[in-house]
């Protein structure tokens, strides 16, 4: 009886422990998938998180002014075709697809794109370009009957502006905007399955596995292109079984949450693609500049299977530390195009025996552009924030010229290069900055921050306040011209020893270069030779609070300390900031703020804020007009003679040497008729370089002024100025004792042949003058006057009424 | 009191001097050579046209015979660039989009920086912003590239009388008013 009733409780206990045993698996399974659960959950948190910080921002886009083509426009076909690449243009055989242009016997068929300006969209537009050598003949739309009168082509895009710190470079690309040939390819070669897979490929994980069993260690990725951004986001390239796993499921929650373009384009910008030095090159956009200096748009075939060949090991296949191991790969990679027909096998020959193609010195930064982009960014902080700036996806419409800025860098770089081996200067110690700009308008055209090729941030052209020396002289004299009563451009001055008790008790004796007197020069001389006793004197006279009236008229911001020395440009300017000033006058007295940005609108073309031409007549054009002859002759006979060397002798160009004390800076700033172009030459560390203006900056000058399609500087003659045939002697020292208002540096009875047209204030032309075409008796056309102001003239009755 | 009989004076002295005097010399600087002058605005009667410039309407002088006749509209001188940039401002100033205007007239003056009827078209815009500063400044400009034709000096002295007069100095506008007429006056004596 006890027997049956244990045997019935051991077999219900062994039931009972069955039943738990299974309850207890079943718990434990439930457990389980809740800790799984929440991990997942806090799995899908952290992709989100970190996938939208990676696509969330849209810095603002920077674009160069646009091309505009018409009859009589200054441009040959070669450069139309160089800018036509420039901007990512396609030659092709047959106009078919916007954005894409076609030789012809005599010019360019083009077929613009459509683009949304600050004013409003430009449709695309098929146009015929012919050209009669160096100018535009003239141009006609294809499509519809008649001729076009202007095309503005679609602008260059130039930079991007990223936040100040953001400790993570990236040029950012929309999927749409690159080449097809890059997604396409990527897709092929690392992840075939991408647009059909789920995040993870159960094939390529069985295939890695098996490759890991067989190795004893884990070696092989097998990862899809999900699984290779979720490991660049947030893991760490280490392949331990548990983040593979965690790699995995992420891909998986990725996948889930956004779309395969989504996914595609974020990795696109996120991919390891190399190192340079600390910073870690991220993205194609990137990848593209850092190894061939190039916009992503202007790839080709084998340079983009360079980059994608790049993505299974970048340091492994770095191209300019294992070439051998690059071009293997790539040509692989260009295999694989051709056998999924991205690439006809034609193609894929050709560009396999291409060379590599890699830019030798890695460019720092992310923009063609820094010193620009930099003047940009200042000029918008005043009214935009740096999120605005880096989030909103603003457009920036600038007055960049592209061709311009390269003529800058090129010169500044090589012409720098040239003097340091002439002059046994060791290589790489002198800097310089050139700021470009044109006449009319004001626009920035191109600046350049520094000589190196790699641009380290310091940008000289905005930010070196160096001491101007002989810049100021223009100044000075223009402050005395415009007192033509006391001076006209042949009064003579005193060049002779000069001592100046200071206020603080020292003296103060200025020097001229050759340490020698010049006796009493004509006006214009001491200026065109750049006498530094004659001014220094003739600044005392006037006085130095007028001057700096002046100099702040002129368009200077600051208040520079009252001392005599401010004559012979001891202040600090930069080299914007001297652009600006003599920008005033080579446009005849006519002030306009310096402008780079001429209008920004939001991403969708909507207009937000224009920055129009504003003009202000600052200085009267009569005395302008005659300080401007003076600079004239500075280029042709004065310290700027060696312009000539470089430039046509039917270019006429104008400007003013500037050499500081103990050579620290030379300068050279001045103007053609349609540029003005500033230029500085120094060390960084402040010390002689042993260079003049004329030896150091204005090499610099004259060879961007010959290189950016410069017109002559031909100034009309404003009313109220009267042009006398004289002659004048450059040669020689004036001993003459003459006094005020008499000039006896003449020959007499003069040679007329070699007489030069000088201008004066009307009414005020000195007595005694032998003019050429007249006798010296007989008066001249004009009122005259002696040269102390009692009479007046019927032009000053004019002048006072008005 | 004074000023009033000043300018009486001023005036006739003006007027006899137009008759006596002869034309003063007009002449550029020399030695410096300019075979390439500035395009847009040709200085001075004897220059052949600009390189490479459009120059519609060009009247056709016998040479020697008398000089070219002062341009009075934009489209004398005006490349066909220029013109259909001045006809569209003109359409956006109707539709009352004045700084689209002014965006059209900048484009222009990029291409005839020389163009003293493109300074001057600005100018107007400005006077109609209520800009009179601008206004004046432009005008100005405008002279300065226009010294010898009375046409264009006219007008100019027009716009700066109204912006003078918007600014409410009452004188100054006077004087510019006085000035236009006589660049007016000008007009009629030469051709």
């Amino acid at each position: 009886m006890a027997g049956k009733k244990t045997r019935k409780k051991s077999s219900a206990k062994k039931a009972q422990r069955r039943r738990s045993k299974w309850t207890y698996l079943i718990a434990l399974a439930f457990v389980g998938a809740a800790i799984f659960a929440v991990y997942c959950a806090w799995l899908d948190v952290q992709v989100r998180h970190h996938f939208e910080n990676a696509s969330w921002s849209l810095p603002a886009k920077v674009y160069a002014r646009p091309l505009e083509l018409y009859a009589g426009k200054s441009l040959d076909k070669n450069q139309l075709v160089s800018m036509l690449n420039n901007l990512g243009y396609r030659h092709e055989s047959k106009l078919r697809d916007r954005g894409s242009y076609r030789l012809t016997s005599s010019g360019v068929d083009l077929y613009s794109r459509q683009f949304t300006f600050w004013d409003g969209p430009q449709k695309a537009q098929k146009i015929r370009v012919r050209f009669s050598g160096q100018t535009v003949s003239s141009l006609q739309s294809l499509g519809k009957s008649g001729s076009t009168a202007l095309v503005r082509l679609d602008p260059l895009f130039i930079g991007s502006i990223y936040p100040a710190h953001s400790g993570a470079d990236r040029i950012l690309v929309r999927l749409d905007e690159v080449p097809p040939l890059l997604p396409a390819g990527l897709i092929e070669v690392e992840d075939r399955d991408f647009l059909r897979n789920h995040g993870i490929s159960l094939k390529g994980i069985a295939r890695a596995a098996w490759a890991d069993l067989r190795a004893g260690a884990i070696v092989q990725g097998g990862s899809t292109l999900t699984q290779q951004l979720v490991k660049n986001l947030f893991l760490t390239n280490r392949q331990t079984l548990s983040r593979k796993i965690k790699g995995a499921l992420m891909s998986i929650l990725l996948e889930s949450h956004y779309s395969k373009e989504a996914i595609l384009e974020t990795y696109l910008n996120e991919v390891y693609l190399g190192q340079d030095g600390a910073r870690s090159i991220h993205g194609f956009g990137l990848g593209s500049y850092f190894y061939f200096k190039k916009p992503l748009n202007e790839l080709e075939p084998q340079e983009i299977a360079l980059l994608i060949a790049l993505v299974k090991g970048p340091s492994y296949y770095n191209p300019r530390t294992h070439p051998e191991r690059a071009i293997k790969r790539r040509n692989l990679v260009l295999r694989i195009f051709a056998e999924t027909h991205l690439i006809t096998a034609q193609q894929a020959q050709k560009a396999k025996q291409k060379p590599l193609q890699v830019v030798a010195t890695p460019p720092g930064g992310t923009t063609q552009y820094p010193a620009f982009i930099d003047l940009v960014r200042r000029q918008l902080h005043s009214q935009y924030s740096d999120k605005d700036l880096t989030s909103e996806g603003l457009r920036i419409f600038t007055t960049l010229n592209p061709r311009v800025q390269k003529a800058a860098d090129h010169r500044v770089r090589s012409t720098l290069a040239d003097i340091e081996k002439s002059r046994q200067i060791k290589e790489g110690s002198l800097q310089a900055a050139a700021v470009v700009t044109s006449v009319s308008g004001g626009r920035v055209l191109g600046i350049v921050g520094g000589s190196a090729a790699r641009y380290t941030g310091y940008n000289r052209a905005l930010d070196a306040y160096r001491q101007i020396g002989s810049l100021m002289k223009p100044v000075v004299y223009l402050t005395a011209l415009e007192n033509p009563d006391q001076y006209n451009l042949v009064t003579p001055l005193d060049d002779t020893r000069l001592i100046v008790k200071l206020a603080n008790g020292k003296t103060w004796i200025p020097q001229n270069y050759d340490r020698k007197s010049h006796g009493h020069p004509p006006l214009y001389k001491a200026l065109s030779h750049s006498y530094n006793v004659a001014t220094s004197r003739l600044a005392l006279q006037i006085g130095i609070p007028d001057i700096i009236k002046t100099l702040k008229k002129l368009g200077y911001p600051g208040t520079p300390a009252p001392l005599p020395s401010l004559a012979l440009g001891a202040v600090g300017l930069s080299p914007l900031q001297v652009a600006q000033i003599y920008n005033t006058l080579a446009g005849g007295g006519y002030y306009t703020p310096l402008r780079a940005i001429k209008a920004v609108t939001t991403r969708n073309g909507k207009p937000l804020n224009r920055y129009p031409l504003k003009i202000q007549r600052v200085v009267d054009s009569q005395s302008v007009y005659l300080l401007d002859w003076i600079l004239q002759r500075v280029t042709h006979h004065g310290t700027g003679q060696s312009a000539y060397h470089v430039l046509p002798k039917s270019l006429n160009v104008a400007g003013k040497t500037g050499t500081s004390s103990q050579w620290r800076d030379s300068w050279f700033a001045g103007f053609s008729g349609n540029r003005v172009i500033a230029v500085w030459v120094g060390r960084d560390d402040d010390k002689n370089t042993h260079l003049t203006g004329a030896t150091g900056a204005l090499q610099i000058w004259t060879r961007i002024m010959h290189d950016i399609d410069a017109r002559s500087f031909s100034p009309v003659k404003p009313a109220g100025v009267t042009s006398l045939k004289l002659v004048l002697k450059d040669k020689g020292n004036e001993q003459s004792t003459a006094s005020h208002g008499l000039f006896s540096g003449f020959l007499s009875g003069p040679d007329c042949s070699k007489a030069v047209a000088v201008p004066f204030i009307t009414g005020y032309v000195p007595d005694g003058l032998e003019i050429c075409g007249q006798s010296p008796s007989r008066p001249d056309n004009n009122q005259q006057q002696n040269g102390h102001g009692h009479s007046k003239s019927i032009a000053d009755w004019f002048r006072e009424l008005f | 009191m004074t000023k009033i009989i000043k300018l009486t004076i001023a005036g006739l002295l003006v007027t006899a001097l137009a008759a006596c005097v002869s034309p003063p010399v007009n002449r550029q600087p020399a030695p410096m050579p300019v075979p390439q002058p500035y395009p847009g605005y040709p200085q001075q009667p004897t220059q052949p046209p600009p390189e490479g410039q459009h120059i519609p309407q060009q009247p056709q002088v016998p040479p020697q015979q008398q000089p070219k006749p002062k341009p009075r509209r934009a489209q004398d001188i005006s490349g066909a660039a220029v013109l259909s940039l001045l006809r569209a401002a003109k359409k956006q100033t109707h539709a009352g989009k004045y700084e689209r205007a002014a965006a059209s007239i900048e484009r222009a003056l990029n291409i005839e920086p020389g163009n003293p009827f493109v300074y001057q078209r600005l100018a107007k815009l400005r006077l109609q912003q209520q800009q009179p500063d601008q206004a004046e400044s432009l005008a100005r400009k405008s002279n300065s590239l226009a010294v010898n034709n009375p046409w264009v000096q006219a007008q100019n002295w027009q716009l700066i009388a109204q912006a003078r007069s918007a600014s409410g100095d009452k004188t100054g506008s006077a004087s510019a008013s006085a000035r236009a007429q006589f660049f007016q006056n000008q007009t009629r004596t030469r051709r």
